[in-house]
């Protein structure tokens, strides 16, 4: 996995001719560009586009990051280039918010290579077998229970990210064959998408079990 | 006689880090690349975070007011922070406060009643930061202009505001509010380590923290934190208190509660059970009220108190196992444990901790300074080129949404994102020609707009007349390094920027900001004024005095042409005291001073001779009493 963890291609400044740490910011002189803010936030954090990258490899890239780019180091360099400063991190953190999560990165890829499915259903089975659990979270439960139930939840996301893993890689490989648009491909792609909605459920329920405890105070 | 003239000379400018506690506040700089807390004249410290008022309206803060606290207990206002960007709905153990809170005039903030003004909370802690920033540059000579202020890390968005306004209020720059266990970490400088994951458990005066930390390389991240505004050594405390009432009668009970003083009497007398019990195994506390007729003693073991805060050591453990949920990490996961707050100084704290991570946490720091210590480094590093040190990643401690249709909310960036971060939002009008839209923002974890926090309502004008729907509106959220939040807004078809009122609930606007600042710059540069002249009226008087006693007693062992020279002085500086005219006082003074001088150094010859026979300076000197005043020796010696 490690050789999709880098993108290829690195950003040099125009003003200064240095390598820059992302593409929308120089690290070496300040200069903002700001046309590149529409760039997807694989290419902000300089990775390739790809579905099985480690956490660690975000973790290692934010910061790398940070130890150039944070606002912090760029408190005394004038207002301006602050303010520019905190725009790239805010885009930086961005971006890291479209990829780093498993499921947020599987949408992201999903949505660039597909714009229209979006609608892929959930077993029927599935969203009674949620409501019930929302019916439990709504009734006061036991703080043993609510252990037990964030277990489930995380249990049951491990094991999404597994079939997504499975889906990606039939995606992946349909990709790289030139054949998008092939049977494999598409069937393998509205299984994500049905995973991605299902982990929505998930992380419903996991923030309503957490919003619970939060208020605890 | 001489009068001390003050050093005058270029003050040194520096920056510092500011822990703003709820119960005591301290100031750190680095010194040498060591953080230091910085001690003022009397070798203190710390700054008590308390301000007592007087009818008249006059304040004092910090140890005088604390020492107040008995005689003016109405007027003597303790943890502050806890009304910091509050609203009087959110405050409760109202019974337990010896002042009144109210309702501000302004939004829907808690405001202090005191004889019968209201004060923010913001111009309080701005009285405390004042305070603790004027001891610091006078003991050193230094002059502080720009800081960090450290804030608990679940401090929200209206807490975080009114920080930095006090702060702003105080005259100082505030470069950065941190959070308190980040400070600590810094402090303990686990940035060096090469990758770990540190939990800092803060439990200070009145809030209660724990966050978790990952570390790689000199970047440190917050990677999940949670607490309660609402809990710390106060209500350990309060325990106590309710340890010590528990004997009494229903009436007796009802008679100190009725009674501030005796409140404030047995908040102190548990206030120093509490220590006693950190090293003690049992202690007595005996009071007596005879103004009430209740006589109270009881004596106290650390089991009674560790059963008394049992519970409370259970809710920061929830909050514990929260955290590390959060992170889905486990208790092994965790590297290093950081104590932070006096009240970690309970061995029972301790052992808890020890327990549920099988290691001892660090303590190695006093827990009433680390966190100043931190803020101090990081503010080094702001004001700094910015190279080389510990960079901190922080994460927005609530979730922030906006008001739909309905009372529901849309979340638009999520508690622990990293931070800064920017979420946008389109609107549109409902219907033609609307011109205005109302947005109001929330912060929590709720689903409900009504069970959140509100953080203010924003109206857009200026939207260009369109036919329903037209218009898009789009409006971006910006949570700044600080964790405060900006708004901005622009109209997508016309360009048209359109312009935000802002309505904070809980805070100020930047106009009411700015009129404190002025007002507070007024009333300083008054006051600096109206306390020079007193000073120098003061010392004016009592060398008059001490003159006309000196001549007196001891104008024979001088000439008499002397004497003269004397007499016309005293005139003179007499005449000039019934005016206000300060240096005309400080000439005349001067003038004085050099005329006595001659008396002084011959009673100072007498000084010597009699001293022999075992009088005291004080009793040669005329005084009755029998100590010694460092004034009184000071006078003849000087000259």
């Amino acid at each position: 996995m490690s050789e999709y963890s880098r993108a290829t291609d690195s950003f040099r400044c125009d003003e200064c001719s240095e390598e820059m740490a992302v593409p929308l910011f120089c690290d070496h002189c300040g200069t903002n560009y700001p046309e590149r803010r529409g760039m997807g936030p694989f290419a902000v954090l300089g990775l390739e586009p790809h579905f099985d990258i480690d956490d660690d490899v975000f973790d290692q890239r934010e910061m790398a990051l940070a130890a150039r780019l944070h606002p912090d180091r760029w408190q005394s360099r004038g207002e301006r280039t602050h303010k520019q400063a905190q725009l790239a991190w805010s885009s930086v953190n961005e971006a890291l918010a479209k990829t780093k999560d498993p499921f947020a990165r599987a949408e992201t890829l999903l949505s660039d290579a597909d714009d229209q499915d979006d609608k892929a259903s959930v077993p029927q089975g599935f969203l009674i077998e949620q409501l019930e659990l929302q019916e439990e979270l709504e009734e006061a439960v036991s703080s043993e229970r609510r252990k037990a139930l964030n277990k489930t939840i995380r249990r049951e996301l491990k094991e999404l990210k597994r079939q997504l893993l499975g889906h990606f890689e039939i995606i992946e490989a349909s990709q790289s064959a030139g054949s998008a648009a092939g049977n494999a491909g598409a069937a393998a792609m509205s299984a994500a998408w049905t995973v991605v909605h299902m982990s929505r459920y998930w992380r419903n329920a996991q923030r309503a079990l957490r919003g619970g405890a939060a208020q605890g105070n | 006689m001489q009068i001390q003239l003050k050093v005058k000379g270029q003050s040194e400018d520096v920056v510092v880090g500011i822990d703003l506690g709820t119960t005591n506040s301290l100031v750190a700089r680095v010194i040498d690349g060591k953080p230091t807390v910085v001690e003022d004249r009397h070798g203190r410290a710390i700054t008590p975070s308390v301000i007592s008022i007087d009818e008249e309206g006059h304040a004092v803060v910090g140890d005088e007011a604390k020492q107040r606290a008995l005689l003016n207990p109405t007027g003597t206002l303790t943890s502050i922070k806890r009304f910091m960007g509050r609203g009087l709905d959110d405050i409760e153990d109202v019974a337990h406060l010896p002042y009144k809170v109210v309702k501000a005039d302004l939004g829907d903030q808690a405001a202090i009643l005191v004889h019968g003004k209201k004060y923010l909370p913001q111009e309080l802690s701005a009285m405390i930061l004042t305070e603790a920033k004027k001891r610091a540059e006078r003991a050193q000579n230094l002059r502080i202009r720009r800081a960090v202020i450290t804030v608990p890390a679940y401090f929200d968005d209206a807490q975080r505001q009114a920080t930095r306004d006090a702060g702003r209020i105080a005259g100082i720059d505030v470069l950065r509010i941190i959070n308190e266990p980040t400070a600590a970490a810094l402090a303990y400088g686990l940035d060096s380590a090469k990758r770990g994951t540190v939990l800092v458990y803060d439990l200070g005066g009145g809030t209660f923290d724990v966050s978790l930390l990952k570390l790689t390389d000199g970047v440190f991240k917050v990677i999940a934190t949670t607490g309660n505004t609402r809990l710390g050594g106060d209500d350990f405390d309060n325990a106590i208190s309710d340890v010590l009432m528990s004997d009494l009668t229903e009436p007796q009970r009802a008679a100190i509660e009725g009674d501030s003083k005796a409140l404030s009497a047995i908040k102190t007398a548990s206030e120093q059970a509490k220590i006693a019990l950190s090293s003690d195994e049992s202690t007595t506390v005996e009071l007596d009220f005879d103004d009430i007729d209740v006589a109270l003693q009881r004596t106290i073991t650390r089991e009674d108190y560790e059963v008394a805060i049992g519970p409370l050591l259970d809710k920061t453990m929830t909050a514990v196992e929260f955290v590390l949920e959060e992170a889905d990490l486990d208790p092994e996961d965790v590297t290093e444990v950081v104590c932070v707050g006096g009240s970690t100084r309970t061995p029972a704290v301790r052992e808890r901790l020890a327990k549920e991570f099988g290691k001892q946490p660090h303590t190695e720091l006093d827990p009433d300074k680390v966190v100043a210590l931190g803020a101090a480094l990081q503010a080094q590093m702001l004001a700094g080129d910015g190279t080389g040190d510990a960079v901190l990643l922080d994460v927005t401690p609530l979730s922030l949404g906006i008001e739909t249709y309905g009372g529901g909310v849309t979340k638009l960036i999520w508690r622990n994102s990293p931070v800064p971060i920017r979420a946008t939002e389109g609107f549109t009008t409902q219907v033609d020609d609307q011109t205005a839209v109302a947005i109001h923002v929330l912060q929590g974890e709720r689903e409900m707009a009504a069970d959140l926090r509100s953080l203010g309502k924003f109206t857009l004008r200026g939207i260009p007349p369109m036919s329903a729907g037209m218009p898009r509106v789009l409006v971006e959220f910006f949570i700044d390094a600080n964790g405060i939040l900006k708004v901005s807004a622009k109209e997508m078809t016309s360009g048209v920027k359109a312009s935000i009122d802002v309505t904070p609930t809980y805070g100020l606007t930047d106009e009411q900001v700015e009129d404190m600042i002025l007002a507070s710059i007024d009333h300083a540069e008054e006051d600096i004024e109206a306390h020079m002249l007193a000073d120098k009226k003061t010392e004016a008087e009592s060398m008059l005095r001490y003159s006309r006693k000196a001549m007196t007693e001891q104008g024979h062992i001088v000439p008499e042409a002397i004497r003269a020279g004397v007499e016309a002085a005293m005139a003179a500086l007499e005449e000039v005291l019934q005016g206000t005219d300060k240096e005309a006082i400080e000439a005349a003074s001067e003038i004085l001073n050099e005329n006595t001088a001659p008396i002084a150094s011959a009673m100072m010859n007498e000084v010597l001779r009699v001293t022999v026979h075992g009088r005291t300076i004080g009793e040669v000197l005329g005084g009755q009493g029998p100590r010694t005043k460092a004034s009184d020796i000071n006078l003849s010696a000087d000259s």
